[in-house]
């Protein structure tokens, strides 16, 4: 079951915030991958707030992560469900809130180990809202995560927060060096006594201490290429933030975003989640329908958008 | 695309700008006005990340790498420099601006919309322009707004206004040209412009 022959692109989408359209661009970025002849598996990761089988019209799923992660199925593969989308498969969540809002260590491990090993060209894994540390790990299974956000400001100081926290973990995650770990962790909170302010002078503080430790850090921030979806967009100016995000985040952090594309409000959306049908199944031609399918182009194809007057 | 493990304070000017050393004159020019949005205060969220003090250090440089790199021959020798053929660069001073000593009262305001302080419509800038006795033509210049610009903000043509992030640029620049509050400006002037119908698609 380990056998990795196949190219697999995992992304896992979060975003801070909550109800900003996560679980509904999952299932939908799922079929329009599907459309493009791509097999996909979804794994719903949201412990606790599972409900991504509903999008895709599944009410009662016979199986979920629960029967998995309690161990009274051995593979993963034995979780996954078909939905009405042919080589469209799911994992579902789990819906036993307190067995699984708060898995231990090992079992978080044991479910990424076993993502890992799925067999498909794209698995991507719905997020719960928030910055816990579960989310944050699942956001780290690969470098280019799914970095999704609204034009609201209470929406784009969560994801900032998110992106904070998902960068602090990932160093931190980097290093078994105690006293890396610990300046790591102070760096967290900028009021911190020893005066480091930014992940720039974070980042000299550890060359300070080990050479090589820094080194790598640098490396694996490089190689760290989160990609940003703005949805729920109004207008123009409103899809132009996803610019403003990019350029923050390579000010503040040095990592480059690659923004994949923005997603239109659309009351289509809405109608096809009351109806309990994917989007791109129910209203296939709607304005959020063709964003859907731009942004899976530029996914498939590693592609981004670039800032232009009009 | 520039990808530089350095700190904003220690990049060079199309490091700050983000752009390429080969950028034309237009891409410059875009992404000094997408910065110049993306670092002012009212950019939303922002401050989870830089403080307020941060984003003005930003906001200077960001002004400085446009002076230099947006002046051809000041471009020229920050190329030179870069490639270390030259020690040394004019940074061109700040433009001065007409806007520096202009502070409009009340009273004033008052003379100038016969009676009113406010709105900020178009026609009440044109009127206040007017009344400090501005040339359209000397303003976008010195503005930087272009001739087109200025006529379309002076006649709320919402099908010829720019998009939204230029259009607050310019009427910031504007506004400060009058000696009016740059932020009441763009309020009032979006408010009305909105319930006109602009959507800047
Ligand atoms: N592009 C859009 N246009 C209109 N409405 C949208 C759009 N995207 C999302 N919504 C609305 O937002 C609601 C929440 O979406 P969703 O459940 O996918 O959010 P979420 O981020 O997964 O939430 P949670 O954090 O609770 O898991 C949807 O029910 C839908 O009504
Ligand atoms: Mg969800």
């Amino acid at each position: 079951m380990y056998g990795e022959k196949r190219e697999k692109n995992i992304w896992a989408i979060g975003g801070g915030k909550g109800g900003i359209g996560k679980s509904f661009v999952v299932a939908n970025l799922g079929i329009a991958l599907c459309e493009r002849g791509k097999e996909v598996i979804l794994v719903d990761a949201d412990l606790g707030g599972a409900n991504l089988h509903t999008l895709l019209g599944i009410t009662y799923p016979t199986i979920t992560l629960d029967d998995f992660i309690r161990k009274e199925v051995r593979n993963i593969e034995d979780v996954l469900v078909e939905t009405e989308v042919p080589h469209l498969k799911l994992i579902s969540g789990s819906l036993d809130i307190l067995t699984m809002s708060n898995p231990k260590y090992t079992q978080k491990q044991r479910v990424i180990r076993h993502i890992y090993s799925l067999d498909a060209d794209y698995i991507i894994i719905d997020l719960g809202a928030g910055s816990s540390y579960h989310v944050l790990d699942f956001f780290l299974v690969s470098e280019r995560g799914i970095f999704l956000i609204t034009p609201e400001p209470t929406s784009l100081e969560n994801a900032y927060r998110f992106l904070k926290g998902v960068f602090f973990r990932k160093l931190r995650n980097l290093t078994s060096q105690y006293e890396v770990k610990k300046i790591i962790e102070l760096a967290m909170d900028r009021g911190n006594p020893e005066g480091i302010k930014t992940p720039f002078d974070l980042l000299e503080r550890v060359e300070g201490i080990d050479r090589e430790m820094g080194a790598l850090l640098k490396e694996e921030i490089r190689r760290f290429r989160p990609q940003l979806i703005v949805n729920q967009v109004r207008n123009r100016a409103e899809a132009e933030i996803g610019f403003f995000v990019k350029s923050a985040c390579r000010k503040y952090f040095g990592i480059e975003l690659s923004y994949l594309g923005y997603i239109f409000y659309d009351h289509n959306v809405y109608l096809s989640i009351q109806k309990g049908r994917p989007l791109l199944l129910n209203h296939p031609t709607s304005d959020a329908a063709r964003c859907i399918r731009d942004i899976t182009s530029k996914l498939i194809n590693g592609g981004e958008l670039s800032w232009s007057l009009r | 695309m520039v990808s530089s493990m350095k700190t904003w304070r220690d990049q060079n000017y199309y490091e700050i700008l983000e752009v390429d050393p080969q950028a034309t004159d237009e891409e410059i020019r875009i992404a000094y006005e997408k910065l110049k949005t993306t670092y002012s205060p009212s950019s939303p969220g922002i401050y989870a990340l830089f403080t307020p003090q941060e984003m003005k250090e930003i906001l200077a440089k960001v002004e400085e790498a446009y002076r230099v790199l947006s002046n051809p021959r000041n471009r020229n020798e920050y190329d030179l420099m870069l490639r270390g053929e030259k020690t040394e660069v004019t940074i061109p001073a700040p433009a001065p601006a007409i806007s520096l000593h202009r502070h409009l009262g009340p009273a004033e305001l008052r003379e100038a919309l016969g009676g009113e302080e406010g709105p900020f419509s178009g026609e009440n800038l044109r009127k206040i322009r007017e009344y400090l006795s501005l040339e359209a033509d000397e303003v976008a210049r010195e503005t930087k707004i272009g001739r087109n610009n200025l006529s379309s903000i002076e006649e709320e043509d919402i099908n010829s206004l720019p998009a939204l992030v230029y259009l607050k640029g310019f009427l910031k620049a504007y506004a400060k040209v009058l000696g009016l509050d740059p932020y009441k400006v763009i309020e009032d002037y979006l408010a009305r412009i909105t319930r006109k119908g602009y959507q800047r698609e």
